[in-house]
């Protein structure tokens, strides 16, 4: 039995918060007859708790406490918008404070952590990022006016693009070599930059 | 101070310079005034690339970490190499492919950096002169680099941030040099592959797209004749916020972004941050409009 696209679908939502009283319905009734829907929704649990708090969670399923908790609710009071949020919220906050309670300390980087790797060589905080006398002088200043960079960082996500630019790092190193050694000071210089591990892909 | 205040700083800096409008261009001329010698030196610098093999070993320090390297350039088969000798007991050279671009000018260099030439020190037991790449505005890195007086290759290069702290520097231990044919019908600009579906809305001063293509995701390839960057753009996952992180390395830079419009863009090279952060900005989606 595999998962249909559109329980995929709704587990996305739920998890996002943005799910309706139908994807909640249908992710509950998934995940209790359908055992790779159950993995399914761990895993996407996993992942968001992952990005959300940079700790690898473990395997809790909160589901059936909370069918538990939708059925003891007087029937005639259907959720609203705000209540699929809230149960969405409740479930995501049960898998963040449960994972990180009985986990332990497991910090983003680790060898348990899928995304983390580590780029070997010197990481330090760049110079250069004071943007005061940064300014285009291409010809198209309306559309700079329009999207302005004041795109503001999440702050709780910084650590985790930090580590997405490291990943990067290994990713694309060989692949910018290629392309721009030949008008570099030295030829051979930028795939001496290439990490070692990162060389062979 | 958090990012957001000098994002606000850099708009607000963009918005009202005037010179962002009016005069985004120095003119050729008056920054071309430069010595013969300067000239001359350049010439060289910028022809040596492609008409002068060698062989040698170099040391090559990115900020904390160091390493001895095995160097082979041979521009008129095109078959480049290197071997880390740090890293195992008897590993074989790796051999490095490259794709040709034509390099700027004298003149076009000198529209954005400093130029300025003085004699060098011995490196390597080579006799070097000294040229130093300035950069005139904080887009892109500072270079000094003693070059060989006879061959007029790169024996010692600085890179160094537009505040001048010291970010990468790589030194011949020896090298042995050869004049070479530079090579001809040469395919300038790389390989024909299909353009990648984005595009940037305005570009920083002096860099132009060299290169593009959409394997193994959508890239751009931009250089201003000393500096080197790429873009690469992928589909941010759904569940990833907003957000930026940066990686360096020596003088490369891993600045990754996730956009509103679900897409995560990677800009790697050799530049500060905030040259990565407005190419970032300034990616577009080709028919999008925003």
């Amino acid at each position: 039995m595999t998962v249909a696209d559109a329980i995929k679908e709704s587990m996305s939502a739920v998890i996002d918060g943005e799910g309706s009283d139908l994807d909640i319905a249908r992710v509950l009734k998934a995940v209790e007859e359908n055992p790779e829907a159950r993995v399914h929704w761990q895993r996407i649990q996993q992942a968001r708790g992952l990005l959300r708090t940079g700790q690898l969670e473990r395997n809790i399923d909160v589901s059936h406490a909370v069918r538990e908790s939708l059925k003891s609710q007087p029937r005639r009071r259907q959720l609203g918008p705000l209540g699929s949020l809230a149960v969405a919220a409740s479930v995501t906050f049960a898998m963040v404070l449960g994972g990180q309670t009985l986990l332990g300390q497991s910090p983003l980087g680790s060898a348990a952590n899928p995304i983390a790797t580590a780029v070997p060589g010197g990481v330090v905080p760049i110079p250069g990022a004071a943007p005061v006398q940064a300014r285009f002088g291409a010809p198209k200043p309306a559309d700079l006016s329009r999207a302005p960079i004041t795109k503001a960082a999440d702050s709780g996500s910084s650590a985790i693009y930090d580590q997405l630019a490291r990943e990067r790092f290994e990713r694309y190193a060989q692949a910018h070599a290629r392309s721009t050694a030949n008008l570099q000071p030295n030829v051979v210089v930028p795939f001496a930059r290439v990490p070692e591990n990162a060389a062979s892909q | 101070m958090k990012f957001w205040v000098l994002a606000l700083l850099a708009s607000w800096v963009i918005l009202i310079t005037p010179t962002a409008t009016a005069n985004p261009e120095p003119k050729v001329a008056s920054s071309c005034a430069m010595s013969e010698a300067l000239k001359t030196a350049l010439d060289g610098f910028l022809g040596a690339a492609s008409s002068v093999g060698y062989r040698g070993t170099m040391l090559v320090e990115y900020g904390g970490d160091r390493e001895f390297i095995e160097v082979h350039v041979d521009p008129e088969s095109g078959k480049n190499g290197l071997k880390r000798l740090n890293k195992s007991a008897g590993a074989a050279p790796r051999g490095v492919a490259s794709l040709p671009h034509g390099r700027r000018g004298p003149c076009e260099l000198a529209r954005y950096y400093g130029l300025a030439i003085e004699p060098g020190p011995a490196v390597a037991g080579r006799a070097t002169y000294r040229l130093s790449a300035r950069p005139r505005d904080t887009l892109r890195l500072a270079y000094v680099m003693d070059i060989d007086a006879e061959f007029h290759v790169p024996l010692r290069v600085l890179a160094a941030s537009p505040e001048g702290k010291i970010l990468e520097r790589y030194e011949f231990a020896n090298i042995a040099l050869e004049a070479q044919a530079a090579p001809v019908n040469a395919d300038i600009g790389g390989a024909a592959t299909e353009p990648s579906k984005y595009y940037l809305a305005a570009v920083p001063p002096g860099f132009t797209v060299v290169d593009q293509g959409r394997q193994p995701v959508d890239f751009l390839v931009l250089s201003d004749g000393l500096a080197s960057v790429s873009i690469f753009v992928e589909n941010q996952p759904k569940t990833l916020p907003s957000g930026e992180g940066f990686a360096l390395r020596g003088a490369s830079l891993s600045y990754t972004r996730g956009m509103a419009q679900r897409k995560l863009v990677t800009v790697f090279g050799e530049v500060p941050i905030t040259t990565a952060r407005l190419l970032a900005e300034a990616i577009r989606q080709r028919d999008e409009t925003r």
